[in-house]
């Protein structure tokens, strides 16, 4: 047996570090009291981004991801344009902020229209933001969510469907944030997936289950 | 009966077919009567539809009457979305005029699906929504004498999107309605595509099942075009107690749809 590998915990406080209050540069300050090197965010637009990079720069702590905004349907060609807009402002939020990755999920699938065409248009909006993302030295984290409990109608549910769309485009702009969380909430088998994909894993988020509260 | 994969159980299930003439009879044309008709040819005595419009309410009367059809199944409208409360009194409209044309044609069952999900609220809210909307047509359905069946369909493959993509979600809300207007369609193609196995699922809802569809994965082509037991799939829905019509929904992978049908009229005689 070798000894276990070190990970590194990031904190979203978005919903970890609310006793520090709404202004989320303080919950920054709380993070790193608690230790906390890593943080990740939901939103950029609504927040004051020179505060929250002063906040990051003052305690040392590093912003791990942000999202990519507007929950674009994906498999909806003629959304595309309004899609490559967020990532532009997404990846220009990253940017300022030190950043490294911002993420993306699928977006709601189109009950009429079949899995596989969708997928393939889904790849040609990542293919694009990826390309994007690169101009500005930033990774697109795609993500998949549970549709059995918290998300129903993602076209995007399962840990393949993500796998098969970065493999797929096949840019160093694009890799694999995988969720044990919704990926259990799928009656997924991690080790199983995580096997598969291993090589396009940038980044883990975790909760427990069921009710998505925190390990333990 | 020995087993499920005995070969000789195949030769005791006994299960009446019906056609949908949405899928099948394409060779046919668009018109839904001569569909009919060909359908009739084939020994087939129910058939199934889609939507159905007035002009098509018109073409199918004469024809049903003509070959001695039955109409088994109509689909209300299944693009509504039954989670956003404000679709529910449209729906309640447009399901009396699906009622209505369904009773013209002597049809006395209506497919219910859920519509597209929001990714936004937990599942356990929508069903609730979904429920109070299906709870609505309850005395709609009673004045007409029909029975709503309400059916998941797969999203692996078909229908991404949709919020009842397990048989779970579906025997959830016939549950939570409560009344035996309300019942089960059991699509096995869609089941199987969702990862679901027949064998488990199919004990835990039989009581709530009034109508089973069927169609070969992968492929939804017609039995025997697919890799699915067939034997072994009629013997699990008979041993579990099955006694309904078989409705085979699938694109035939073979003309005419007779030779498509022969291999699973075969079996099911």
């Amino acid at each position: 047996m070798s000894a276990p590998a070190i990970v590194e915990l990031s904190a979203n406080i978005e919903l970890l570090f609310r006793e520090a209050g709404d202004d989320i540069a303080d919950r920054v300050l709380a993070a790193a009291d608690a230790g906390i090197a890593v943080v990740e965010i939901w939103q950029h637009s609504n927040k004051d981004l020179p505060r929250l990079q002063r906040a990051l720069q003052r305690s040392g702590v590093r912003l791990q991801t942000l999202l990519i905004e507007g929950h674009t349907p994906l498999a909806d060609r003629d959304a595309h344009g309004a899609f490559l807009e967020q990532v532009r402002r997404a990846c220009q939020a990253a940017q300022t902020l030190g950043c490294p990755h911002v993420v993306t999920g699928s977006g709601v699938g189109l009950p009429f229209l079949r899995r596989p065409q969708q997928a393939a248009i889904v790849a040609d909006a990542l293919a694009a933001a990826a390309q994007i993302a690169g101009e500005y030295g930033i990774v697109i984290l795609l993500e998949n969510l549970n549709t059995r409990v918290d998300h129903p109608g993602t076209l995007f549910d399962r840990t393949a469907d993500c796998v098969a769309a970065i493999r797929s485009v096949g840019s160093p702009n694009l890799a694999l944030l995988y969720d044990v969380y919704h990926s259990l909430q799928m009656r997924e088998e991690p080790r199983a997936e995580l096997l598969d994909c291993i090589d396009l894993v940038r980044h883990i988020q975790i909760a427990d289950l069921p009710e998505r509260t925190e390990p333990g | 009966m020995i087993g499920a994969v005995d070969p000789r159980s195949s030769s005791v299930v006994v299960f009446e077919l019906s056609a949908s003439i949405a899928y099948l009879f394409s060779e046919a044309g668009a018109d839904l009567a001569a569909r009919v008709a060909l359908a009739a040819d084939c020994g087939i005595r129910k058939v199934e539809a889609f939507t159905i419009s007035e002009p098509e309410v018109r073409q199918l009367a004469p024809a049903l009457a003509q070959h001695g059809v039955e109409l088994w199944t109509v689909v209300a409208d299944p693009r509504t979305r039954l989670v956003d409360p404000q679709t529910h009194s449209g729906f309640r409209a447009s399901f009396r005029r699906t009622a209505e044309h369904a009773a013209t044609l002597g049809c006395r069952r209506i497919v219910v699906g859920s519509g597209p999900a929001v990714p936004y609220q937990k599942r356990a809210a929508q069903l609730a929504t979904v429920t109070a909307a299906i709870a609505g047509i309850v005395d709609t359905a009673t004045e007409f004498d029909m029975t709503v069946l309400i059916e998941a369909v797969n999203t692996r493959h078909d229908h991404p999107g949709v919020l009842f993509s397990m048989t779970d979600d579906a025997a959830a809300v016939v549950r939570g309605v409560g009344s035996p207007r309300v019942r089960l369609l059991y699509d096995l193609y869609h089941s199987i595509t969702e990862g679901e196995d027949p064998a488990v699922v199919l004990p835990q809802v039989i009581d709530l099942v009034a109508h089973v569809q069927i169609a070969d994965v992968p492929g939804r082509g017609e039995p025997g075009s697919g890799t699915l037991d067939w034997p072994q799939y009629l013997d699990l829905l008979r041993r579990t107690g099955y006694r309904g019509v078989l409705g085979v929904e699938c694109h035939p992978t073979k003309a005419p749809t007779a030779a498509a049908l022969a291999y699973i009229q075969r079996l099911c005689a």
